[in-house]
């Protein structure tokens, strides 16, 4: 199995933000979790890729228990993530932005003897041009455009090479055609490097035209699986979604 | 060439020559402040280095100072090894050495908890020098420290200064420079970003500390060099809040800042010195202004001049 979930739960007080989640990616799919706001996908998020502990429960990743492992470790696993709250070097440039991160990755971050701006050029302005982002390299990462923000988001993770790339909300307060306009660079981006992408969304949408596969969360269970016309037809979803808030 | 490249390359040519023809064109009074400058500012490039790069404030700078000073100073009176470039390898070796162990203890703190451990360090050894009388001299410190050979003579003494400094200016712009140093950068920015490309942050912030005491206590060797001496003020808080200032002063998010920051530290105290004896209390007022007029420091407001006041700064 390249990645799987078994039985993960979370407690914050008295409240259960992931309760005994199980889900599984194949490689290649582009999977989505989706659920309203406040179902527990960020936390499922920051579980996965070692922000937090979870309480029980196990995380597989090609094989090898990534349980309780820190945020860096899983991420030279090959498990990288973008933020849904905005998370990057904000008095960095973009370029400066990619360039830790492909530094980080090439295990370069121990040399104190190379300049680092003469090193890995060319990977660096491709992952900016892939994420439409060569015009905004020299800018600081902080001054960009929230949608050129979230762009950075997913470069910064692409940087790392990763095997499963985890989204959080890649497209959150992004107008409309920016919207289709990352999903497009997603596709891309995936068949270019063809990695895994785990998405989530609470726009259902957004989700409904890349997903391969749709895991439904609710107060923290998963209450719903399947592909896009399965979900589309499924009665507890509409229920969760058409019914109003809870 | 951009204006702004054009005045550092013209200023720094400006700069190097007068370093070169000071000993021959100015007071033997003048030379020792300016190897004083020299000095200070190997420890504030030092300090900015942990301050600057990696975003730690480190209040306990002059605890690596005093360390190599003393063992510089314990070295030479105590042993019969008086060779300088042995010597001036041994005792910032010492420094960082206890870098690596106050590090061990503080690499993983933040902001003020860090700050706040490193000035309890550094009056922890404030009062093991002053205790250790027998090693250290206790109160009145140790002096009459003398290099053997040309180490004797005010002027070789200062193109030794300088060309140590000059050396160890260059060697910590490499490595600020480097893959190592941007990761630092990168910690300072966000940490928690950091850790997601894989940066491993509490090893980043160690070494950086380590290096760091390294190099201060290359400036604290150069100091017994200079005034033939060691004194427990060295490793008083507040010779370590000079050095702090002297980066505030000169700005955090410049290489040479403290260059900057040290050189008018030094000359203000030797000028009002001379008309006053309230310099803490001049020095105090000029820190306010500098933090609440120029938060980015000398450098910076020189930088703002030149940006046409876009106010953009960077490290």
């Amino acid at each position: 199995m390249f990645f799987e979930v078994q039985n993960l739960e979370k407690s914050f007080g008295g409240v259960k933000a992931t309760d005994n989640v199980s889900l599984h990616i194949n490689e290649g799919d582009i999977c989505s979790l989706i659920g309203p706001n406040g179902a527990g996908k960020s936390t499922f998020f920051n579980l996965i890729t070692g922000y937090i502990r979870p309480d029980s429960g196990k995380v597989i990743f090609l094989g090898e228990d990534i349980t309780g492992k820190t945020a860096m470790a899983i991420a030279r696993k090959g498990i990288a993530r973008s933020f849904q709250i905005v998370n990057i070097f904000p008095q960095l440039t973009a370029y400066e932005n990619v360039m830790v991160a492909v530094l980080s990755q090439k295990k370069r971050s121990f040399n104190v003897i190379h300049p680092a701006k003469k090193i890995d050029k060319d990977e660096i302005y491709g992952l900016l041009q892939s994420t439409g982002l060569e015009q905004q390299a020299q800018m600081l990462g902080g001054q960009l455009s929230h949608g050129n923000q979230k762009r950075l988001e997913v470069a910064i993770a692409l940087a790392l090479k990763p095997k499963l790339l985890a989204l959080d909300e890649p497209t959150a307060g992004m107008a409309e055609e920016e919207k289709s306009a990352i999903l497009e660079t997603i596709k891309t981006l995936m068949k270019m490097t063809g990695c895994t992408i785990l998405l989530c969304e609470h726009d259902m949408s957004v989700i409904f035209s890349i997903s391969d596969q749709i895991w439904v969360l609710h107060n923290g269970r998963i209450v719903a699986n399947g592909n896009v016309e399965e979900i589309k037809n499924n009665e507890v979803v509409q229920r969760i979604y058409l019914g109003g808030r809870e | 060439m951009p204006a702004k490249s054009k005045f550092v390359w013209i200023f720094g040519c400006l700069i190097a020559f007068f370093l070169i023809i000071v000993p021959f064109v100015l007071s033997r009074f003048w030379v020792g402040t300016i190897t004083e400058i020299l000095i200070l500012t190997l420890a504030g490039i030092s300090l900015n280095f942990l301050l600057g790069y990696a975003g730690c404030l480190s209040f306990g700078h002059g605890a690596f100072f005093a360390t190599a000073a003393y063992t510089t100073a314990i070295l030479i009176t105590r042993t019969g090894l008086n060779q300088y470039f042995v010597i001036l390898l041994v005792a910032p070796l010492m420094a960082a050495f206890l870098g690596a162990i106050i590090g061990i203890l503080i690499s993983r703190l933040y902001a003020f908890y860090y700050a706040i451990m490193t000035v309890a360090f550094t009056m922890i050894l404030w009062s093991i020098i002053r205790r250790l009388r027998d090693l250290t001299g206790g109160d009145s410190g140790i002096l009459g420290v003398h290099f053997a050979g040309f180490l004797q003579e005010m002027n070789n003494i200062y193109f030794f200064t300088l060309a140590v400094v000059v050396l160890c200016a260059i060697i910590l712009w490499i490595i600020g420079n480097s893959p190592f140093g941007w990761a630092l950068r990168a910690i300072r920015e966000n940490p928690v970003r950091s850790s997601f490309v894989s940066i491993n942050v509490v090893w980043h912030r160690y070494l950086a500390l380590v290096v760091s005491s390294f190099f201060c206590g290359m400036a604290g060797s150069l100091h017994v060099v200079y005034t033939f001496g060691a004194f427990p003020e060295l490793a008083f808080w507040t010779k370590s809040a000079d050095i702090v200032t002297i980066c505030i002063l000169g700005g955090i998010n410049s290489f040479l800042g403290p260059a900057i920051g040290s050189a008018v530290l030094i000359l203000l105290e030797t000028f009002i010195t001379s008309v006053t004896l309230y310099w803490p209390l001049i020095l105090g007022i000029i820190i306010c202004a500098v933090v609440l007029l120029m938060p980015q420091g000398i450098t910076g407001l020189i930088r703002n001049v030149f940006n046409k006041g876009r106010g953009e700064f960077r490290a």
